[in-house]
């Protein structure tokens, strides 16, 4: 007997049982006229062939083992007592669905925010191989770090690196407000400054046009330029080939026009 | 030793004998057929079904209902080809250990 008719008769268990019961009910019936022909009373005969037979419900439970698929039968019989006790409490049930739900969802949620932070690598080239730079300050005796350096102070620590290392500098938190050049819209964002050689070092590729590149840095530089993220261009840029309109928009006194794929800046784009 | 006990373990090499030589045949009919070859072999009848069940688990008899002669729904019992390799592989065990016991007996 293959897995597919012990799950059959796990399914319609009272057919099994049926079955096995005809079974044993000719073995009797048989025995019993056989005993009559041997010359015994009709009673007697159909008492002593149950009796050689046997208790039927334990044989019955010997067949069930083997024919059927026990552990989905009390599945299934779990599973239609489960119904029938939602429907019978409905309001106590709904609470324990609703919290569980709230449960769930905050449990999902939190290990989203701990994945992207966390578990999942940067989608940078060599994420393993970033290192964040601090220094360590002692004033008046309480020692602290500080991830914040000068512009000359980054410039001497990238010479001094020599080609070991690669220094780009970043500054987050720039909150400028975004405005259409039409007045269509307007809209604060998260923003971040970072220095020429940043994309260049993460790896990252553009979409469309180009990224910020060395000579940017210069602060006389006629154009100055932005990177919007991939997830803001798709929604407030329309269609992929809008640069366009994509140059219409102006960040702070900056105007824009380049677009890149990466994720990184994603993590920003959610808070729009 | 009680008649029970002479058949211990024994079971299902001899209901796929009785279902090799004698074809296919219901429950009954194999209880029947043993107990009218030995007098002194007796089918625990509670433990034959069990034992039919289990052989056809492993797929060593099949089993199909059939309407016998007086228009009753029985269940019939036939031995596959895997169920006559294992008949002959158990009487050959079978055989050598009657042997080994006899040869106990005797020289012991």
């Amino acid at each position: 007997m293959s897995w597919i008719s012990r799950i059959g008769n796990a399914l319609r268990p009272g057919r099994a049982a049926a079955d096995l019961k005809d079974e044993l009910q000719f073995h009797l019936d048989r025995r019993a006229a056989d005993l009559v022909r041997d010359g015994l009373p009709r009673a007697e005969a159909e008492l002593l062939a149950r009796r050689q037979l046997g208790n039927p419900l334990q044989l019955g439970e010997f067949s069930r083992d083997v024919k059927s698929a026990v552990w989905l039968e009390s599945l299934l019989r779990d599973f239609r007592f489960g119904i029938r006790m939602i429907s019978k409490y409905r309001k106590a049930s709904l609470a324990a669905i609703a919290s569980l739900a709230l449960a769930v969802g905050a449990c999902t949620a939190a290990f989203a925010l701990v994945d992207a932070l966390i578990f999942r690598p940067l989608p940078v080239a060599g994420p393993h191989q970033l290192i964040d730079l601090a220094r360590l300050l002692s004033p008046e005796n309480q020692p602290h770090e500080s991830t914040s350096f000068s512009y000359a102070q980054y410039q001497l620590l990238r010479d001094a690196a020599n080609g070991q290392a690669d220094l780009f500098a970043m500054i987050p938190g720039l909150q400028p407000s975004l405005s259409d050049d039409s007045g269509g819209f307007s809209e604060n964002l998260r923003t971040e400054a970072i220095s020429g050689e940043g994309f260049r070092i993460l790896g990252i590729q553009p979409a469309l046009g180009r990224l910020i590149q060395p000579q940017d840095d210069s602060p006389a530089s006629a154009n100055p330029v932005a990177v919007i993220s991939y997830g803001f261009w798709k929604r407030r840029c329309g269609s992929p080939s809008s640069q366009k309109r994509a140059s219409n928009l102006s960040i702070g006194q900056r105007s824009v026009n380049r677009a890149s794929d990466s994720e990184i800046f994603d993590f920003g784009a959610a808070n729009d | 030793m009680s008649r029970q006990d002479a058949l211990q373990g024994s079971l299902p090499l001899l209901v796929l004998k009785i279902l090799d030589r004698r074809g296919p045949l219901h429950g009954y009919g194999i209880t029947a057929q043993i107990e009218a070859i030995s007098d002194l072999l007796r089918v625990e009848e509670g433990s034959l079904y069990p034992a039919l069940h289990r052989l056809e688990e492993a797929g060593w008899v099949r089993a199909k209902w059939m309407t016998t002669e007086n228009k009753r729904r029985a269940r019939i019992y036939g031995v596959t080809p895997a169920g006559r390799k294992q008949l002959q592989q158990e009487e050959s065990r079978w055989a050598s250990v009657a042997a080994a016991i006899g040869q106990v007996l005797r020289e012991a």
